[in-house]
């Protein structure tokens, strides 16, 4: 028995496939968004059978999660992300409390109490403190965003950046490029601000341990690093965090079944 | 690193209500606060600071006299009869601002959900509120004169501390009439018997004569002080009337109020005796500038680039004696007059017969209204106020910041629309 | 059961199509001439007293001339609002405002100086309640009933008074008893036909709503009663939840709540609650204007009034009352009179373990998505 779970987000679309009998992840896909919903979680969801050398009817069901979510024509139910990311990452850490989601467009903090959120926050309609943030920076400062890890780490100095909404922090950055300041130091500077941005959330719900971190973001071990710093506690992160939310959905659909 | 800086690094590095009360002890000092003072180049300025600190100093000591906090507008007169020190959370915001404690203060009213659509006057203070950083007050006084935001925040403050019962809001009508004249009086004289009867003491009619004449000298020299801009366009150094909010207000009543605006007259007076002409500096010709609502109370590059294109502000609306003359043996009655007289009160008209008269006064060649962030009642207006002074040929610029949160907006793009109004004044 | 789900379905549909029963109602109803009107301590009778359709103003328009008036942080009702007297809105003979909060304040202003051909009046509501605020408010609505004289060119007479707060009274109660509907059916009943009677009630000629509201409440009775077995449904299904806010008529809004298995057991909003919740008791040793000013004064409060700490209790005391799982915090973005105490509401209601939502709802310009996927997860967190 199998059931799937599949994330519309606004940049990418994650497919997990998983055995209700072992808990394993059998397959799982990462497919571009694009402008259509409905083709990619299709797209995505055709790959992760052949990956898994299953046929269609070896799922049971299928819950769709994500700001897509709605009419994926074979889902059989859709749940939000918010409830997705927090089952979802509490198969991978039992014990946590925070989780801390940064995708493309959105970010979020969920508090569980044994794996059930109890709380909640989103960001507003704004892109600081999202994954799209870092983008543009990365575009004006013409760095790889791979590379801002690295780049973190290996400064010591930093610039501050005072503003915290995005039209803002892009013209502040190319003027500092103008005044010749160290690329690197705007660099570890922009990761502080995003993190100052999303330390304030947390604390608005309330910090508890344990902390995870999913979403895209979560692989920049930089914005990580620096949270870790800003909270003051070590955050867990998923082995491949932009599928959390795609495995708490694999999980509500056996519910279904 | 200059002593005020070392000061200011200090304060940022220990904020605690602890380290204030100890910094205030050691400067309030009397040769050592003088000392302080005298650094200041203009004697206005020195007495602002001296008395700021002292003001400071009894709110946050542990004596006997309770402590009131009060919002900005209300009639400071019945704190001094009645014996209470007012400490104002909305001119503390702006102190946190000159500090650079606002990323301390912000953050934690943003923690505890207090929307960053909100003003961050009262954000900053409601952020000092939760870290203890003010002194616990007996009473909180505030009003719906001129804004939503006192009321609520002061309100929440209030249940913070557990003293709701000692919560009062002046209640100040929307229309100046013998109605609400009477309203209001009997308020402010049920919120006088109710603190007296609190704190176990008779209501001191003879104190409050003393106040309100000491309150109608102030007036009387604010008066003369302003009457003398409206010639005078040579400045002490570093003059900024837009610093004066916290003696112009909470000191009224007070003989520091009376020697403060005393000797802002005198210096302004040698000013003008000593420059002649009073349409040009340094050769060149002066305009002025009135200025409406507050301004930033970090750095901000805005009045040097106004004195540098030979600006000058010649009126600050939050300067402007608004009240009449009060009757030391109606008391109540009187302070009643004061709020309901006030230009922020009611009707925007008040306030543009106010400004229209004033730029007529004062001879201003344009006005800036600093539009601060999240201030309903003020930007509200912004567009009537533009329109009002443009039928008597004055420009207006609505320049949009905010007066407590640097990194709220874009000083660039502040700076480019000043200079782009400079241009058009100057076409 | 396959037949009994048809039945149900039947009778939902003929429920929530409004336009069977509201045949009268509606913005361009009435044959008499308007007054508009702002909030709801305006009081309704005087209007209506003087002859005039009290209509009020729910802003429909996309705001985009209003910008030009206001500041962007501004109050999303009031420049909806506005808008609407920019463009070909309908004539009304006068308006009513209130210095409720500064965004009405400002509003006033502008109208003044940019509407100069309908004429205007601003009724003062005191913060506090008590003999004095009363006293002071009786005499304000005394200007207003001057005010609404002089349109009407003709005095007001108590009894005209009298009946029309004997008809505004009535329409009190019948929303009240919509509102039991809502409560009692979640599963039949819409959210969004609850909010879209609520609106027709604001805007239409009183006598015409009535009767129109009469027959739909005969109707909902009627079928109800005759169907109960089919209609009995597993209520637990239907969290209870309890929506605070401001002016909130989002029609995308109540259609995703109406998507939603929920059971919407009180709402303190002004569009309804706190409208209907304050019948005028006319006492006759009374003078007719203080028993309105007392009636107004102290209806559910709104949160622009002093006392705080007494509308937090309201609010616990119907969080209690109506066993409410979960509030939805419905604030208008930029709205001060709401936003500030929602800091130390969200404490309160925490410590009494009822979850928040949170939602900043910018009137007319909605982002469905965001909203729908909070309130979504809100309910499965419940």
């Amino acid at each position: 028995m199998y059931t799937c779970g599949i994330d519309v987000g606004s940049v990418s679309t994650e497919v997990v496939i998983l055995n209700s009998e072992n808990d394993k992840i059998e397959s799982y896909v990462i497919t571009p968004t694009g402008s259509n919903n409905k083709n990619a979680a299709q797209t995505g969801f055709e790959k992760s059978l052949s990956q898994a050398e299953l046929e269609r009817d070896d799922i049971t069901s299928v819950v769709a999660t994500g700001y897509g979510r709605i009419n994926i024509p074979f889902a059989d139910k859709n749940i939000t992300e918010i409830s997705c990311h927090g089952r979802g990452a509490s198969s991978l850490f039992p014990d946590l409390k925070t989780v801390i989601d940064i995708g493309g467009q959105d970010s979020k903090i969920i508090k569980l109490s044994n794996g059930n959120p109890v709380d909640f926050l989103m960001n507003d309609k704004c892109a600081a403190g999202t994954g799209r943030f870092l983008e543009v920076m990365a575009n004006a400062l013409e760095i790889s965003l791979e590379d801002f890890a690295t780049i973190f780490i290996n400064t010591n100095d930093k610039v501050d950046i005072t503003s915290t909404c995005t039209v803002f922090a892009e013209s502040e950055i190319v003027s500092l490029i103008g005044h010749g300041e160290d690329k690197n130091k705007i660099i570890k500077g922009l990761v502080y601000s995003i993190a100052d941005r999303i330390t304030s959330m947390v604390e608005r719900v309330g910090l508890e341990e344990q902390v995870c971190m999913t979403g895209g973001v979560a692989k920049n071990l930089g914005v990580v690093k620096a949270l870790e710093e800003k909270l003051g506690t070590r955050i867990n992160i998923p082995d491949e965090p932009q599928i959390t939310g795609a495995i708490g959905a694999a999980y509500f659909a056996r519910k279904i079944s | 690193m200059g002593v005020k800086d070392k000061i200011k690094n200090n304060i940022r590095n220990n904020i605690s209500q602890r380290y204030i009360k100890k910094l205030l002890g050691i400067l309030s000092v009397k040769p050592l606060l003088y000392t302080y003072g005298n650094t200041f180049p203009s004697k206005a300025d020195k007495y602002l600071n001296i008395f700021t600190i002292e003001s400071l100093k009894k709110a946050y000591s542990d004596n006997k006299k309770p402590v009131s906090y009060g919002s900005i507008f209300l009639p400071y007169e019945m704190f001094h009869a009645l014996g209470i020190t007012p400490f104002l959370p909305e001119v503390m915001a702006g102190f946190t601002a000159g500090l650079g404690l606002t990323s301390q203060t912000l953050k934690e009213a943003s923690s505890k959900w207090y929307s960053q659509d909100l003003c961050t006057f009262h954000r900053s203070a409601s952020g000092a509120v939760e870290l203890d950083l003010f002194p616990e007050p007996e009473f909180i006084i505030t009003t719906n004169l001129a804004c939503d935001a006192a009321q609520k925040s002061f309100y929440i403050d209030s249940m913070k501390y557990n003293i709701e019962k000692n919560f009062y809001q002046i209640d100040v009508p929307y229309h100046n009439s013998e109605k609400s004249l009477s309203y209001l009086t009997a308020q402010i004289k049920n919120i006088c018997n109710d603190i007296c009867l609190k704190r176990g003491e008779k209501l001191n009619l003879n104190r409050f004569k003393e106040v309100i004449n000491l309150s109608n000298e102030f007036r009387k020299w604010a008066i003369k002080a302003n009457n003398l801009r409206k010639e005078l366009i040579n400045y002490p150094p570093y003059y900024n009337g837009l610093n004066f909010v916290l003696p112009f207000h909470a000191l009224a009543g007070t003989k520091e109020a009376v020697t403060l605006y005393r000797q802002m007259y005198v210096e302004f007076k040698n000013y003008l005796d000593k420059k002649e002409g009073t349409d040009t500096y340094d050769n060149r010709p002066v305009k002025r500038i009135i200025w409406l609502h507050l301004k930033p109370y970090y750095k901000s590059e805005i009045f040097y680039i106004l004195n540098r294109e030979n600006y000058r502000v010649v009126f600050e609306e939050i300067n402007h004696v608004y009240w009449p003359e009060l009757d030391p043996e109606k008391p109540f009655e009187s302070m009643a007059k004061k709020m309901l007289s006030h230009y922020l009160s009611g009707s925007i008209e008040n306030r543009i017969n106010m400004i229209i008269k004033a730029a007529g006064d004062y001879k201003a060649d344009g006005a800036i209204l600093f539009s601060h962030w999240g201030c309903r009642q003020s930007n509200g207006g912004a567009r009537i106020i533009k329109d009002s002074l443009k039928e008597i040929n004055v420009p207006t610029l609505v320049l949009d910041g905010d007066c407590v949160n640097r990194n709220n907006s874009s000083q660039g793009q502040a700076k480019t629309r000043l200079q782009g109004f400079i241009e058009i004044l100057k076409s | 059961m396959p037949e009994e789900q048809e039945i149900t379905r039947t009778i939902k549909k003929k429920i929530n199509n409004t336009a069977d029963f509201f045949k009268k109602s509606g913005y361009m109803s009435s044959s008499r001439p308007s007054v508009g009107w702002f909030c709801t301590y305006t009081p309704e009778e005087l209007i209506i007293a003087g002859g005039f359709t009290p209509v009020r103003i729910f802003g429909r328009n996309k705001i985009s001339r209003s910008e030009s008036y206001f500041p962007i942080n501004f109050c999303p009702y009031v420049k909806a609002s506005w808008e609407g007297f920019l463009g070909d809105s309908r004539d009304f003979e006068g308006l009513i405002f209130t210095n409720s909060c500064d965004g009405m304040r400002r509003f006033f202003d502008i109208a003044r100086r940019y509407l100069n051909d309908v004429p205007s009046h601003l009724l003062d509501i005191p913060h506090l309640k008590n003999k004095e605020s009363l006293d002071f408010f009786a005499g304000n609505i005394k200007d207003t009933k001057i005010f609404i004289e002089k349109l009407r060119g003709k005095k007001i007479t108590g009894s005209e008074i009298e009946n029309a707060a004997a008809v505004v009274n009535n329409k009190r109660q019948l929303l009240k008893e919509l509102q039991g509907f809502i409560r009692k059916f979640p599963h039949i009943l819409n959210i969004s036909t609850y909010y879209k009677i609520m609106e027709l009630a604001l805007v239409s000629d009183p006598e015409s709503f009535l009767d129109d509201i009469r027959k739909y409440l005969d109707f909902l009775k009627k079928v109800t009663d005759e169907n109960s077995s089919h209609l009995k449904t597993d209520l637990k299904k239907y969290p209870p939840i309890m929506i605070i806010g401001s002016f909130i008529a989002e029609t995308k809004l109540w259609e995703i709540l109406t998507e939603m298995d929920v059971r919407l057991a009180f709402d303190d909003l002004c569009t309804s609650g706190r409208y209907f919740e304050n019948p005028i008791k006319l006492d006759k040793s009374k003078n007719l204007i203080e028993s309105i000013a007392s009636g107004y004064l102290n209806k559910p409060q709104c949160m622009r009034m002093a006392d705080l700490g007494f509308k937090f209790s309201e609010i616990k005391n119907n969080i209690i009352n109506n066993d409410i799982k979960g509030v939805m915090f419905m604030g208008l973005k930029f709205c001060d009179t709401m936003l500030y105490p929602f800091s130390t509401l969200k404490k309160e209601l925490s410590d009494m373990g009822i979850p928040v939502l949170y939602l900043e709802i910018e009137y007319n310009n909605f982002s469905e998505g965001q909203i729908k996927t909070r309130m979504q997860a809100f309910l499965e967190m419940l």
